[in-house]
């Protein structure tokens, strides 16, 4: 076992709305509000019992197939891999009566399968819930998903937008690495994952240090909270974060935004394709392009353009909603010869 | 530049609007926008396409008419062959203006700037009298469609988006010369979800009156082929 126990996150108090705003703008580093929801009519449902809130969720449901993952007891609440690398959870759909019936059989059990319904959107299969359950967030444009479920423990992972995660029913915990900590979490396939993102390979809760011995120089820079029932936290822009439901029903409702335009590229594609068009150049090449990547993307200095009138830059300009429209359009075309 | 005025008897009384379809009076376009309402008339004669904002942000529904800039293969020197015009095309030079209160009635607006705007040829707004002629009343009677059509286009794009319907699409099409053309930007229904959809997801879509227009936009689809044919006739004449 690692000696020193991971530190804290941050914990802040916000006296109002335009506090939070503050906050979150700019906001580098993860932080927990405590109570930040605690007056959701979820909360309050969920601190009666896990079948109140459900009841609760029931009434607001669209009448829609949900999708859910299964997956067995043995897994104990683990999303992750089997020994053949395949996923261990099912995807099915159906209705949301269904999945909690079944929570409801195995609610009391001491090894409850995993059903789990991640990443749903609040508006396309719920009505009203979001309105009386939501964080004003300002003039932000989120994407609100509520996640619901069984025990569960989600593999280290990361994501692109700012999160601001607020748990509703159930205690939740989250262990946090700063984005550069990939290296010591010995990460897993790119294109074989349980929700889309790349996870570490290592178990959290018995950690083969043989095996990933970096994950030591990991566990140096990591957060840990538990959050309760109307709890928030906020994790910024590609942290890492490995999160646990730790009651027989869990709920979870985040919002995801990003900072900067919404016309920008993804980062994650650009990653992808350079894996596909550089990566396995010859070293020589790849010099070549490393080299044209800082001067062109990361440096970006005057250099670039200076010695070009300003009229006739083209995409060497500002990343306008025309010039991203313009990149776009080529890219398509390109990929498709 | 446009030039938007609120259309009344006193400034235009003596006004005339040329009707008729011509690249000259800017029908040279590629597309235009469309809402469901119209998606029956529309899918007749043309492809329903969509497209993303550039803020990656919402939809709209577009009628097509040519694969390129400036390219409409329904436009030819004799007008505009095809028997619907949809209403963004049918209304101008004309627009639906706000009244300075929110709450208070839409106006008829007018491009002072457009082609159409005449004092010599076309049709008359208003007569000696000052009161609206016929082919004005048309106008209004269309713009309120038009108005109703986009308020109710809002709900059926985003049930569009809520059902994940919508996929990228993309057209190459090998013309007569050999030259290929690819035709990108565009989402069309994703006709595979659409078929996975239960019985509980399609009667929520059909109670809103999504389902019929959905179907429009599908079967609008056949008409790439009839366009595609267009292209290729022109390029031979020319």
């Amino acid at each position: 076992m690692p000696t020193d126990l991971p530190a804290p996150i941050q914990e802040v108090v916000v006296a109002d709305k335009a506090a939070l705003d503050t906050l979150l703008q700019g906001a580098k580093e993860p932080f927990v509000v405590r109570g930040l929801v605690a007056d959701w009519p979820l909360v309050v449902a969920g601190l009666s019992s896990g079948r109140e809130a459900r009841d609760y969720l029931l009434a607001r449901q669209k009448d829609r197939p949900f999708t859910v993952s299964i997956g067995p007891s043995e897994a104990r609440g683990r999303i992750f891999y089997d020994d053949n690398m395949a996923v261990n959870i099912r995807s099915g759909r159906t209705s949301l009566r269904e999945i909690f019936g079944q929570i409801d059989a195995s609610e009391t059990h001491p090894a409850q399968p995993i059903v789990y319904c991640g990443s749903i959107d609040m508006h396309a299969y719920f009505e009203g819930l979001h309105e009386a359950n939501h964080v004003a967030l300002g003039d932000r444009n989120c994407i609100a998903s509520i996640w619901m479920g069984t025990p569960s423990r989600i593999a280290a992972h990361n994501d692109f937008p700012d999160n601001l995660a607020c748990v509703a029913v159930g205690r939740r915990r989250f262990t946090l690495f700063p984005p550069d900590q990939f290296r010591n979490l010995y990460l897993g396939p790119v294109d074989n994952t349980p929700a889309g993102r790349a996870i570490s390979m290592v178990d959290f809760h018995q950690p083969d240090f043989e095996a990933y011995p970096r994950f030591r120089d990991a566990l140096a820079k990591a957060q840990i909270a538990e959050l309760a029932p109307g709890d928030a936290i906020f994790i910024p822009s590609m942290w890492w974060h490995h999160v646990e439901g730790l009651d027989p029903f869990n709920v979870l409702i985040n919002y995801w935004w990003r900072e900067t335009p919404r016309y920008l590229g993804q980062p994650q594609d650009a990653l992808n394709h350079a894996m596909m068009a550089i990566r396995d150049l010859p070293e020589q090449e790849k010099h070549i392009w490393r080299d044209l990547f800082d001067h062109f993307v990361f440096a970006n200095n005057a250099d670039v353009t200076e010695h070009i009138p300003e009229a006739a830059r083209g995409i060497l300009g500002p990343m306008t909603v025309e010039n991203a429209t313009k990149i776009r359009s080529f890219l398509l075309k390109a990929l498709n010869q | 530049m446009s030039k938007h005025a609120i259309l009344n008897s006193a400034d235009h009384n003596r006004l005339r609007v040329r009707p008729e379809r011509s690249a000259e009076l800017g029908d040279a376009v590629m597309c235009c926008v469309t809402f469901p309402d119209e998606f029956r008339n529309v899918q007749n004669h043309y492809p329903i396409l969509f497209q993303l904002s550039p803020d990656r942000d919402t939809f709209t529904a577009l009628a097509l008419f040519g694969f390129e800039n400036g390219e409409n293969l329904f436009l030819d020197a004799k007008g505009w062959n095809a028997r619907y015009l949809p209403l963004a095309i049918d209304i101008q030079p004309f627009l639906i203006g706000l009244s300075a209160d929110a709450d208070g009635e839409k106006q008829v607006h007018i491009d002072m700037a457009s082609q159409r705007v005449s004092h010599e040829d076309g049709v008359r707004l208003f007569d000696d009298a000052g009161q609206p002629s016929p082919y004005l009343e048309e106008i209004s009677a269309k713009l309120g469609a038009l108005d109703v059509g986009y308020q109710g286009a809002a709900d059926f794009l985003s049930a569009l988006r809520d059902y994940n319907l919508l996929e990228p699409f993309s057209l190459d099409i090998e013309l007569a010369d050999a030259s290929k053309n690819r035709l990108v930007g565009f989402h069309i229904i994703n006709e595979e979800r659409l078929r996975a959809l239960d019985a509980s997801e399609l009667g929520a879509l059909h109670r809103a009156g999504h389902l019929f227009p959905i179907f429009m936009a599908l079967a609008s689809l056949s008409n790439l082929g009839a366009m595609a044919a267009q292209k290729n006739l022109r390029l031979n004449a020319d």
